[in-house]
């Protein structure tokens, strides 16, 4: 088995643009993106000397990241449908977030049709243009289930977006 | 054009900007666990068998007489009484 050391700084330097242009799509509001973001190199920073290099780096790192993504947006949805039924019994009135009007919510509104995983499979496969056979490496699933998710991604999608009357994109 | 093609055309050509030298500098500052500290699976398993092994023996050879000030070693010396070890229920199973 290879046993290899890895610097941080250099694994930052070098998976920073890939990470961050992933998760700027996964969860576009400012906060949740620099959130993610350092979760996600917290967890690199904390595990690296473990790596053992069983598999290459990237994969490594990614694979952390699809994780980390999958379980924030489980954790957002929730408060979400928790914020939902605050404001339902109307006890606060939320005040609408500035960056909320600055990155024009509507753009993203879409894609909160989908669950967590085709989420992150459409934006890795047709955004950020991730092989399919790497996308399976990463979410550790065939190759045929990514093929699958992806199809019925963007047909949800595309409905989705069609019912908007082409106030997106 | 196709409607979701120009959707996702309009989501790759998003690049907000980042900090990337103060989102470093705040990952960092977190600090790492002392991995030299942290017992492996194996090292924490054999650790607890020999405490087992060494507990086990010191009840086994302790020959406990029994107390009323202690309803444990009343418990002990009744069972011995009886032809019970203290620990002759783990041998015999």
């Amino acid at each position: 088995m290879k046993s290899m050391k890895y610097d941080f700084s250099q694994v930052y330097a070098k998976y920073k643009d890939k990470i961050w242009g992933l998760i700027s799509k996964y969860a576009p509001a400012r906060h949740d993106r620099e959130d993610l973001f350092q979760e996600i190199f917290l967890k690199v920073h904390k595990n690296l000397d473990r790596f053992r290099g069983d598999s290459d780096i990237g994969t490594w790192l990614f694979r952390i990241a699809v994780n980390e993504a999958i379980n924030f947006g489980r954790k957002k949805g929730r408060l979400l449908k928790l914020e939902q039924v605050v404001e339902k019994l109307n006890i606060f009135k939320k005040a609408q977030e500035p960056e909320e009007i600055e990155e024009d919510i509507r753009k993203w509104a879409p894609l909160k049709v989908l669950n967590q995983k085709q989420k992150l499979i459409l934006i890795m496969a047709e955004v950020e243009e991730i092989k399919m056979s790497d996308i399976a490496k990463y979410m550790k699933i065939s190759e045929g289930t990514v093929k699958s998710n992806l199809f019925r991604a963007k047909e949800i999608l595309r409905k989705e977006i069609e019912k908007g009357g082409g106030i997106y994109g | 054009m196709d409607k979701l093609k120009i959707y996702l055309d309009g989501l790759k050509s998003w690049h907000p900007e980042a900090d990337f030298g103060a989102m470093y500098l705040n990952v960092i500052a977190h600090p790492k666990p002392d991995l030299s500290y942290v017992p492996s699976a194996l090292k924490f398993s054999a650790a607890f068998a020999a405490l087992f092994v060494v507990l086990s023996a010191g009840l086994y050879f302790s020959s406990l007489k029994g107390s009323y000030d202690s309803p444990l070693s009343y418990v002990f010396e009744q069972e011995s009484l009886s032809g019970n070890g203290p620990v002759g229920y783990i041998l015999s199973e």
